[in-house]
Order: structure tokens, then C-alpha cells, then sequence
């Protein structure tokens, strides 16, 4: 099962989520607090480009896994003609508007969910915000930015629920709460699509095979060429014969004394991948 | 191999360059696909050249990104492709990636997304086709132009008809043979044009074991053949390729077999010509290739590396010339018969 990483700027975001899978806080040893119950982690970032890269890329340095996919969730402002207060939309654009970047999430998977653009401010929008398209919010374009370095970018995933009309500065815990609450079920729904979905592949050579083949490296003395051809033999092993390299186990007890006897044992490994 | 119900399906978002929407054949892709979301780019590289974004999982909802094609327009001719003997061999790209997802591609490794680019200034194009016609060297061959490199451009048409507007273009030009290459059996795509003498469709044809194992998501043979002999009939130019010749078990019977089931069903005399080619991928596409999918066996085998090319060693390169050469000759005159030879 995939490993889901929600990410919220407020902590009133958060709540109904850390409420709703019973997470309970943690401290990662950058000294982040974060929320977390089995495969679900809840992260708050704080508001604002700033804080999301401190806190967002200190916490993935040290987190992160293979089976991440990282949903941003959170209220954002919304043109008037074209969102409706408390709808949650999934996000196929991101502009930052300090810079100009652009940055597109991969849309794969079948979320029903209406999609809009979204623009990255750097002060919330209260005139109305006539001259964006779609949704407004502070974070969206930093947390891409950062998630990108670790986070493959068909597994990063946007969703905002509009909470104004940029208009006003919605700044009541208890609105956003229940603008969370309100979507609950539908965000259950996205969150169990994307733990269960084959978008992150199991990879050719699994935890027991990276480990065997560590432990061939350090008891045979292999050199890095070695240490490299073993790895290509056995991926290839697996991927053409379709079978397991554990009976290479038996090579971990052997005791090496020369180059010879290294090179020796070496190529009776390579011969027996080849087979 | 193709999308799984949670997926959506293919171009279900169209990303369009800043620019190309002006363009009359932006609006008429558009109009074929009514529910695709629209999301504006400034270049298309901004999305087809994101870091970070995964061939295989883009494989299975692949996208289209409209985009305005800037100079270069026409490319000249590298070590891989077949120029078939004649020597004012260039190519071009008008969609960049393919629908297909044939594991012995070079398109496996080349570019970092999955996703299609479709160049909607055509007109550029004929302009600088027009231009090379003009200067090409030898004056005394046509230019060789193939516009099917980097895709499959008849597997697209009933998508963007880009072969169509290619074909009425060497209508009327003198001095020019479009090579168009394909694996589709969307002949009837082309049924209502008039064949003409500027254009080669240039069909690659594989056993039906090179087909399953390595081909994904192609027409099998048989439809294949269906459509080289629609187009025969009609009166095109039909090259046929055996490229790559595959190294499966028992090759040369499986060959073998597979060329008399072709020349029985399509008249050997009606064919333009031949070419044959054996596996070659550019080293770095190789590699990036094999981390995208590491489970395809043809990324373990022992090749040779020359000028930067991998493939298959040299004694079993010739062993493919001389068994693959003396088979058509079964069939074909010697002159019909092209060995890629690099």
C-alpha cells in the first residue's frame, strides 16, 4: 500500500484529517512535529512559500520513501464565476506568481473532481482577484517546488476547497474546520484511490535482494565495478529468468584472502546469474 | 499495458503552447476532443521536459501538448536510421513520441516524458521542405525526407491527420520521397486519397512472438498485413522493414517462417523494396531505458558499443545479413533487399 503524505499550511486544515485516521503527533528528529497512523502522515507546513520549503523539505530529507505520494490539501480563494464556495477542485496548474514558474502536476488517475489552475501568492487576495482564472492560496507553488526534489511528479497531488471568493481573509479555525469536515468523505475516497492505485511501481530488486547484495559487497571485497556488475547481473537474473537471487546467500559465509580468490568467486556468481 | 480503469484515458488533457493556439490545426484537435481539459503553457518544454515525471506511469494516460515548432524544421539523417541508398536523407518531426510503446525503441530512453507533442505550424515545415529541395546535394536523387522518425505518424492520423497534409504536400512537389513509417493498420485512414509516386509507406512487419513480447500495443501482424495490402491496391509505394530483427529463440526459423507467411500474403512483386536492421539504441537512451523499465530482457544482453551505439555483436549481425538477405532473395530482386550495416 502506497504511502500517503498530507500536507496542510494551517493546522485547522489538518484537524479534521488527524481527527478523522486518529493520527497521533510525532517528532521527526529535524524537530517537526507531525501526525501519523500507519501508511497516512499529516505534515502542517505553516503559511507562505517561506516556511514550506524550511519545514517541507527538512521533513522529506528525512522521510520521504519510495511509496510517498504527497497530497496538498487546504482552503484557497476562487474566481467568482468560475468556483463555488466549499467545492474541492484538483489542481492541473500552478503559478507562482512571484516568478512566472509554472508547474503542472501529472493528471493520471480518475478523481471526479472538477480541476482548476492555481496561482501562488505571496499576500492573501481580498479585491476580488479578478485577474485570476481559478484559485488563489500561498503555498501551492513552493511545496512543488520542493516536493519535486524527492517526490516523483505523477505521485504529487493538489486539492483545494474554496473558501471565499477573495474577497475576505477567511481567518476563523472553526470555518475551515468545517469546510474540511465537509469533504471528508470525498477526500477518504482520493486518499484510498491513491494508496491502492499502481501508481508507484515495486521495483525490480526489493529490500531482502539491496541487502544481500550489500552484504555480498562487504564480505567478498568487491570493487566498485564488481559491485556494479553484481548488481546488473541480478537485476537481469530476475527480470529475464523471473526467479529469486537468494541462493547467492551461500557466498556471504565465504572467506576471501586474495584478489584471485575474489575474482574467482566473482565470475562463479556472474557465471550462475547468467544461467 | 494500456490504461487500467482508474486511469484516465489518453488526452484527457491537452496542454497548449502559448502561441499555437491560433493555429487552424490547434482549433481542429481541439474540436475532436470535446471533454479534455485545456491547460495553458508558456512552452511546451515546461511540460514535456518536467523533471521528475515517471515514462511508464505517463504511459497509461498519455497526454497531448499543442505546440509551435521552432527552427530547426528538418534534421539531417544520424547513423541509426535507414537511408536505403539515397543520399539526401533528412528527417522531421512533426509529433514527438509515439502511441505505441515497443520495447526495442529508442523512444524508451530519449525523451523524459511520455507524452505527445504535436508541432501545429506545418506550413513552417513545407516551407523549409520546400528549401531543402532546393539545396539538397546530390541533384540527381530526389530529397529523402522522413517525417516518422521520432513516432508513428499514421498510428496518429485518425487523432491529427498530419499524413494526410504530408501527402497532398509531396503532391506537388517535384524532387522529394516522404518516407512515411509505420505500424498501424490505420490504412483506412488514407483510403480516400489518391496514392502518389512522391510517397513511400514504409510498413515494419515482426513475427508474431517479436510482436507480443516486445511490441505493446500495436496491431498484430495480421492487420498489419491487411493494410499493406489495402495500400498495395490502391496503387502506394510500399516499403516493407524488418527492423529490428529480433534475436528470440530459434530466430532464424522463427524468421524464417515469419517471411514465407509475408510473401504469401502480399504479392512480392508490387513491393517497392525492403530494409532490415537488427536491435541498435543509443548507449544513454539504453540506459535510461532500462532504469524506466528494468523487466524487459533485451536490456541484459551482450552488445557491442560503436561510436556510441549499442547493438548486437558483429558476427551475429552478419549472421542476420546472410540469413535474412538470402530469404528475401527467395522473394525479391537483390536490389530490393537494404541491410542497415552500421
Amino acid at each position: 500500500m502506497n504511502h500517503i503524505l498530507i500536507t496542510t499550511a494551517l493546522q485547522a486544515e489538518a484537524q479534521p484529517l488527524i481527527e478523522h485516521y486518529q493520527l497521533e503527533k510525532k517528532l521527526c528528529s529535524a524537530n517537526i512535529f507531525y501526525f501519523q497512523r500507519g501508511v497516512i502522515t499529516c505534515l502542517t507546513t505553516g503559511v507562505g512559500g517561506k516556511n514550506v520549503r524550511k519545514r517541507l523539505g527538512a521533513f522529506l530529507k528525512e522521510t520521504v520513501s519510495r511509496n510517498t505520494i504527497l497530497i496538498n490539501m487546504g482552503i484557497a480563494g476562487g474566481n467568482r464565476d468560475a468556483t463555488e464556495i466549499g467545492k474541492m477542485y484538483s489542481i492541473n496548474k500552478i503559478t507562482d506568481e512571484k516568478n512566472g514558474k509554472v508547474w503542472l502536476p501529472d493528471k493520471l488517475l480518475k478523481t471526479g473532481l472538477p480541476e482548476m489552475p492555481l496561482s501562488s501568492v505571496s499576500k492573501g487576495v481580498t479585491d476580488g482577484g479578478n485577474q485570476y482564472a481559478g484559485l488563489v492560496d500561498m503555498e501551492g507553488a513552493a511545496i512543488f517546488e520542493t516536493a519535486v526534489q524527492f517526490i516523483p511528479v505523477h505521485c504529487l497531488v493538489f486539492l483545494k476547497i474554496v473558501s471565499d471568493h477573495m474577497d475576505v481573509i477567511l481567518d476563523s479555525p472553526e470555518q475551515v474546520v468545517s469546510l474540511i469536515n465537509k469533504r471528508l468523505p470525498e477526500i477518504d475516497g482520493l486518499i484510498s484511490l491513491m494508496q491502492n492505485s499502481g501508481l508507484v511501481r515495486t521495483p525490480l530488486l526489493n529490500d531482502q535482494h539491496e541487502h544481500l547484495l550489500n552484504g555480498l559487497k562487504k564480505s567478498l571485497k568487491l570493487t566498485a565495478t564488481q559491485t556494479y556488475q553484481l548488481k546488473d547481473k541480478a537485476e537481469g537474473f530476475i527480470a529475464v529468468q523471473n526467479d529469486d537471487i537468494a541462493f547467492l546467500s551461500q557466498y556471504l559465509k565465504v572467506e576471501i584472502k586474495t584478489k584471485q580468490e575474489r575474482t574467482k568467486i566473482f565470475h562463479e556468481i556472474c557465471t550462475s546469474l547468467s544461467a | 499495458m494500456r490504461s487500467a480503469p482508474v486511469y484516465l484515458p489518453d488526452f484527457s488533457h491537452i496542454y497548449i503552447e502559448e502561441g499555437a493556439e491560433k493555429y487552424p490545426l490547434t482549433q481542429d484537435i481541439l474540436q475532436r476532443f470535446p471533454d479534455a481539459v485545456h491547460v495553458s503553457i508558456p512552452d511546451y518544454k515546461t511540460a514535456f521536459n518536467r523533471s521528475g515525471q515517471d515514462f511508464i506511469q505517463q504511459k497509461k494516460s498519455m497526454k497531448l501538448i499543442l505546440a509551435v515548432k521552432k527552427p530547426p524544421f528538418i534534421y539531417e539523417s544520424t547513423d541509426i536510421l535507414q537511408d536505403a541508398g539515397f543520399e539526401n536523407f533528412v528527417y522531421a518531426t512533426p509529433l514527438l513520441n509515439c502511441l505505441y510503446n515497443c520495447q526495442y525503441c529508442f523512444l524508451q530512453g530519449m525523451y523524459p516524458s511520455a507524452n505527445l507533442v504535436a508541432f501545429v505550424n506545418e506550413d513552417n515545415f513545407f516551407n523549409e521542405v520546400r528549401n531543402a529541395i532546393s539545396h539538397r546535394e546530390n541533384r540527381d536523387q530526389p530529397l529523402v525526407l522522413s517525417i516518422s522518425y521520432n513516432t508513428d505518424l499514421l498510428a496518429f492520423e485518425n487523432i491529427i491527420p498530419f499524413c494526410k497534409h504530408w501527402i497532398e504536400f509531396a503532391a506537388n512537389q517535384p524532387d522529394v520521397l516522404i518516407e512515411i513509417r509505420t505500424k498501424s493498420a490505420l490504412f483506412n485512414a488514407l483510403k480516400n486519397i489518391d496514392p502518389n509516386r512522391n510517397v513511400l509507406l514504409s510498413w515494419t512487419l515482426s513475427p508474431k512472438v517479436v510482436v507480443d513480447k516486445y511490441e505493446w500495443d500495436t496491431p498484430p501482424l495480421a492487420k498489419r498485413l491487411k493494410a499493406v495490402r489495402q495500400a498495395l491496391a490502391k496503387g502506394w509505394n510500399v516499403r516493407l522493414c524488418f527492423d529490428p530483427i529480433m534475436i528470440v529463440p530459434e530466430w532464424q526459423k522463427v524468421y524464417s517462417h515469419f517471411l514465407d507467411d509475408v510473401f504469401s500474403a502480399l504479392p512480392a512483386d508490387q513491393i517497392y523494396d525492403t530494409v532490415v536492421g537488427v536491435f541498435r539504441m543509443n548507449k544513454d537512451f539504453f540506459q535510461r531505458a532500462r532504469k524506466r523499465e528494468p523487466r524487459v530482457d533485451i536490456y541484459y544482453k551482450d552488445y557491442e558499443l560503436k561510436d556510441g551505439v549499442l547493438s548486437i555483436a558483429k558476427d551475429k549481425r552478419a549472421e542476420v545479413k546472410t540469413v535474412i538477405s538470402d530469404k528475401l532473395g527467395q522473394y525479391l530482386e537483390k536490389k530490393k533487399v537494404n541491410i542497415w550495416n552500421s
